[in-house]
Parts: structure tokens; C-alpha cells; sequence
């Protein structure tokens, strides 16, 4: 049994397909990067894994689990999903915002624990936010409010770790701190997915790439067996030359 | 140590306000009343005249507050209240039908009830109706105001049938505190009490809801239900203070926006701060109301109406503007 596995599962909005039989199982300790030209339905996915859509056939399965069984508050308990930025609550102070991610593991009356406090200092000091814990979300620049999101899906914990565009907003220094991070959690022994545009950065932190195309899954497997100047052809439609540097194959494109 | 300040300024408000009234009493004679058994009549005024009075005031002051914080929270939008919702002229309408046809007392929490829940309901369809392409939070007010306007037509003409029933309603349609239904407190006070313990569990709950619908799903929160919850206890809030005092405006708009300003917008603390800022509000506004124009007395209803009314206004200013920038 896999933490994290969707079986052909197909959804769409209204009348238009997004998603047709898309299956991908991902391990304990496994980092999988999806890949995909934008509208290849790599956020839909991610949705349909975090429990936000149901799909209309196949499954979507938790720790064994069909995810409709569960409760939103026990779900949360198992899965993790760092969204895109969308709208963070300005006026909040940080470090209550990176607490909301033990919601799930408090009580009726949500009293937050001398643990909940640990974890919630730890995920701070891990993105390198512990500082800035007492200001205001909004006072904060687009990568500090990025950290701090990512700091509150780090506190939430969880078999099941789900990122979506995690590098967006972040500076160099912070986009391989926050991959280091997810590759730690994959190592710590949970199921890691991200959507990642970088193919630099996926084929070196990923153990696996699932390549999707319209909606489809088109190739499942190793970095440099997925990547293929081939493959980067037909789904992106952009001509490139694979470069072979210390293990990581970087796709330098051809018509420059 | 904010909260310890709000009690201190409500003590303090409820002394004068039992003090304030046809009949001055001074505090000192207040506290002789409260402490020694009843001798003569002044201790029955302040016993069963003026300390109903506060009773109200803080019955009424904390549900619509609170119903005004949970609305806001639930909507994600800071011009939601009680009133600019259409819930107490709805809540105002089926009261007074429902003492067309000779209702009294507890029992009108019922049709308040249903009142309020319609015109809510009416207000959440409407705005879906005239959504264009502007701001959503100004349509949902938009459709309010329009629920409230019909919902007070109707009120007025059900009152213009009935002579009689002109005479007892006057002083509860322009929000008097002073003219409160006395069989209403002992039914609504408990209930009130128990809304706003369910409101307190809830408000973690309710934060999560300001990080955005699917976030506060992926962190554990049944949205739907917590909706609906929460929907169900602001229009029960407010349907209960109306049925006490009749409709009195904006506590539950400006209320909350002070104490955000002052405490931030999420805890706890918050919404404590937020039940005891509504009594000292309307309490303040019952004491401007009898000194403003002395001896011509004022209702709490009309001070309310105007200084609210005023701080609307500023509050959709700063939003239009903030929308333009």
C-alpha cells in the first residue's frame, strides 16, 4: 500500500474534460515532480489529491483509504497541499497563520499544545521565517509570505505532502531551500508531490517525474527517462538540447 | 489586560446608565440598593426599572455585535451586519405580524426566526441575481438594503391596520431600550448566552475561513457545515435582540470594526472584546440619547441610526477607494 495513490481517475469543469484516467501511486519517501505545458490539468490533479474535487470515475486513494471517506479534519491530519498563492489574511500575525496548520490535530475546543507551539517554532526556523513570526502578513514581501505558507503546511504534517508551484515568488537561495526541505520530508519517509516548470530543479531533487499532457499522463518514471529531448518535443512543442552535468540532465533550448 | 479595560468601562457605564432617568439617583445610592436589602421606592426603580435596563442593554449590545463578527467573518466581508443584511427588518416584519394576530412575549422568538432566516435568505439570492461586474461585498448590501426597505414597508402597513397595535410598537420600532418586552428577556437571555458560548467554540473555526475557502478545507474545516452553523446562529443572534428591543442598527456593523482596529481581526480575545464593546456602545448611545436633547428624550434606535449611518458611510468610502487604487 502507497500513502497516496489515484487510480484512472477522470474530472472535469462543467462540460469541459480536465483530467482522463490519470493513475500515479507515490511511496513512502518518494519525491514525484509532475511536469506539463500550462492547462495539461497539473492543478487539477493536485486538487483532486488534496480533496478538493472529487473525480467523476476512478479513485483517489489515502493511506488505502478512498479519500471520500474521510473527514475533512482527519484528512488534514494525513495530506498537505501548499496551494498557489492565493489570498492570505492581511491583517493576521505570521506566526497565528503558521499555527492554523495544527488545526487538525487539536481538540473540540482547539487549545494549542506545548507540542503544537514546538512544531509550529520548528516549521518557522526550517523556512527561515522565525523572525518575521510577529509581524503582519501583510507587511511581509511575496517570498516571506510564500515561506510562511509553506512554514504552515510544514506544522500541519502529515504521510502525504503536496506542493503546487512551491518555488513561485522565491529568490534563488530560497526556491533550492524550500525543494531541500520537501526532499528532507520525502526522505523523513512521506509521499512528496510538486509541481514543479523547472526541469533543472525536478530531474535533481525528483526520484520520479509523471510528464502530463492535455489532461493525460504521458510518462511516468526517472528523471532523465521522462525528460527526453524527444519528449520535451512533443508535449511543449519547444526543440532543446539535453546536457548531461553531474547526474542532472539541464535542457538548453535549441533555437537561441 | 484590553478585556479587563472593557469590563472596567462597562461597570462603569452600566452605574451611570442605571443612574441617568427621569429620576437622577446617585451611583453611591446605586450600590447601597444593590448591596442592602430594598427599603423605599427609589430601590424599586433602580431594582425593577433601571437594572432591567442594563440586562437589555448587555442581552442585546453582545448578540447583535456578535452576529455582526460572525456575519463578517462567514462572508469574508466587513459591510455585513444584522441590519445591512435585511435580518432585523425581516426579524421586525414577522414580530409584527405576529402581534397582528395577538402573539406576545418568548413566543415571538419564532416567527422573529423565520423572519430574519427568509430575509436572509432572500438577500443571499438577490445579490446572486444583480451580481455584475463589481464589487460582490457592495451587491450583497446592495441586496440588503433593498430586503430591509420592503421588509419596513410591509411592517408599516401591517401597523397602519391597527390602531392599537401603533401605540405599543412605537417605542420598539425606533429601537428603545427603555421600552423593552419584559416577557422576552427571561426566554431570550438564555438563549442569547448559549449562541455566544457556540459562537466562542466556533471562532478558531471561523478564522480559518480568512485564509480562503479551499484553504481552510485543506486544514481540516467541514466549510459547508461551518457556514451554515454559523449562518444559523448570527440570524438567531439577531432575531433575539430584535424581538427584545425591536431593530437597532449598525451595533453589529461598527462594533466589530472598532475592536478589529484596536485587537486585530482573529482570537478569541476578539470576540470577547467584541460581546462586551456592543453593551458599552449601546449604553453610551442610551445616555446620549437622554442628555443630547434634554428634556426631549431620545431613542437609542435614532442615535444608533445617525452615528452608524455616518460610519457606513466612511466604511464604503474606504472600500470603494481601496478597490480603485
Amino acid at each position: 500500500m502507497h500513502p497516496l495513490e489515484v487510480c484512472s481517475a477522470s474530472f472535469g469543469y462543467g462540460a469541459r474534460p480536465v483530467l482522463h484516467g490519470v493513475s500515479l501511486s507515490v511511496a513512502a519517501g518518494e519525491f514525484v515532480a509532475v511536469v506539463g505545458p500550462n492547462g495539461s490539468g497539473k492543478s487539477t490533479l493536485m486538487r483532486l489529491m488534496a480533496g478538493l474535487e472529487r473525480p467523476a470515475s476512478g479513485t483517489v486513494r489515502v493511506m488505502g483509504r478512498d479519500i471520500a471517506t474521510f473527514s475533512r479534519r482527519r484528512f488534514a491530519r494525513h495530506v498537505a497541499l501548499l496551494t498557489q498563492g492565493s489570498g492570505v489574511p492581511q491583517a493576521m500575525v505570521a506566526r497565528d497563520m503558521v499555527a492554523m496548520g495544527r488545526h487538525c490535530h487539536q481538540g473540540f475546543l482547539n487549545r494549542r499544545s506545548a507540542a503544537d507551539d514546538d512544531v509550529i517554532d520548528a516549521a518557522l526556523a526550517e523556512m527561515e521565517v522565525a523572525d518575521l513570526a510577529l509581524r503582519r502578513m501583510g507587511e511581509l514581501s511575496g517570498g516571506q509570505v510564500q515561506r510562511m505558507r509553506m512554514a504552515m503546511v510544514l506544522a500541519q504534517g502529515g504521510e502525504v505532502l503536496l506542493l503546487d508551484e512551491p518555488t513561485t515568488f522565491l529568490d534563488l537561495r530560497h526556491q533550492y531551500g524550500l525543494l531541500r526541505r520537501a526532499k528532507r520530508a520525502a526522505r523523513d519517509g512521506r509521499a512528496v508531490v510538486a509541481v514543479l516548470h523547472d526541469f533543472t530543479q525536478a530531474s535533481i531533487y525528483a526520484d520520479r517525474i509523471a510528464l502530463m499532457q492535455d489532461g493525460r499522463m504521458v510518462g511516468v518514471g526517472t528523471p532523465a527517462g521522462v525528460l527526453t529531448e524527444a519528449a520535451i518535443h512533443r508535449v511543449f512543442g519547444v526543440r532543446t538540447h539535453g546536457v548531461r552535468i553531474q547526474g542532472a540532465v539541464i535542457h538548453l533550448p535549441v533555437d537561441r | 489586560m484590553r478585556l479587563g479595560v472593557l469590563v472596567v468601562l462597562l461597570a462603569v457605564l452600566a452605574l451611570i446608565q442605571v443612574a441617568f432617568g427621569a429620576l437622577w439617583i446617585p451611583p453611591a445610592r446605586v450600590l447601597e440598593a444593590l448591596t442592602g436589602p430594598p427599603r423605599d421606592f427609589t430601590d424599586t426603580i433602580i431594582l425593577q426599572q433601571r437594572l432591567p435596563r442594563v440586562a437589555v442593554a448587555c442581552t442585546v449590545g453582545a448578540a447583535l455585535a456578535v452576529a455582526g463578527l460572525v456575519l463578517q467573518k462567514v462572508m469574508q466581508n466587513v459591510l455585513v451586519s444584522p441590519s445591512t443584511l435585511g435580518i432585523n427588518a425581516g426579524a421586525t416584519v414577522a414580530v409584527v405580524l405576529a402581534m397582528f394576530f395577538g402573539m406576545s412575549g418568548g413566543t415571538l422568538l419564532f416567527p422573529a426566526l423565520i423572519g430574519g432566516t427568509a430575509a436572509m435568505g432572500a438577500t443571499l439570492l438577490a445579490s446572486r441575481l444583480i451580481a455584475g461586474q463589481g464589487d460582490r461585498r457592495l451587491d450583497l448590501v446592495l441586496a440588503g438594503s433593498m430586503i430591509g426597505i420592503l421588509c419596513s414597508s410591509v411592517s408599516t402597513f401591517v401597523i397602519s391596520l391597527d390602531p392599537d397595535l401603533f401605540g405599543d410598537l412605537m417605542g420598539w420600532l425606533v429601537g428603545d431600550i427603555g421600552n423593552f418586552d419584559y416577557l422576552a428577556l427571561p426566554v431570550v437571555l438564555p438563549v442569547v448566552a448559549v449562541a455566544l458560548a457556540i459562537a466562542l467554540i466556533l471562532c478558531p473555526q471561523l478564522d480559518l475561513l480568512t485564509t480562503g475557502e479551499d484553504q481552510a478545507r485543506l486544514l481540516g474545516v467541514n466549510t459547508a457545515l461551518l457556514q451554515g452553523l454559523a449562518l444559523a446562529l448570527a440570524v438567531l443572534l439577531a432575531v433575539a435582540a430584535v424581538v427584545v428591543v425591536g431593530p437597532i442598527g449598525f451595533i453589529g456593523l461598527v462594533v466589530p470594526h472598532l475592536v478589529k482596529l484596536a485587537m486585530g481581526e482573529t482570537g478569541r480575545a476578539t470576540l470577547v472584546a467584541v460581546a462586551l464593546t456592543g453593551p458599552c456602545l449601546l449604553m453610551l448611545a442610551d445616555i446620549l440619547a437622554r442628555v443630547a436633547l434634554a428634556p426631549r428624550v431620545l431613542h437609542v434606535g435614532t442615535v444608533m441610526g445617525l452615528s452608524g449611518g455616518a460610519i457606513f458611510l466612511v466604511m464604503v468610502l474606504a472600500l470603494v477607494r481601496r478597490g480603485r487604487a
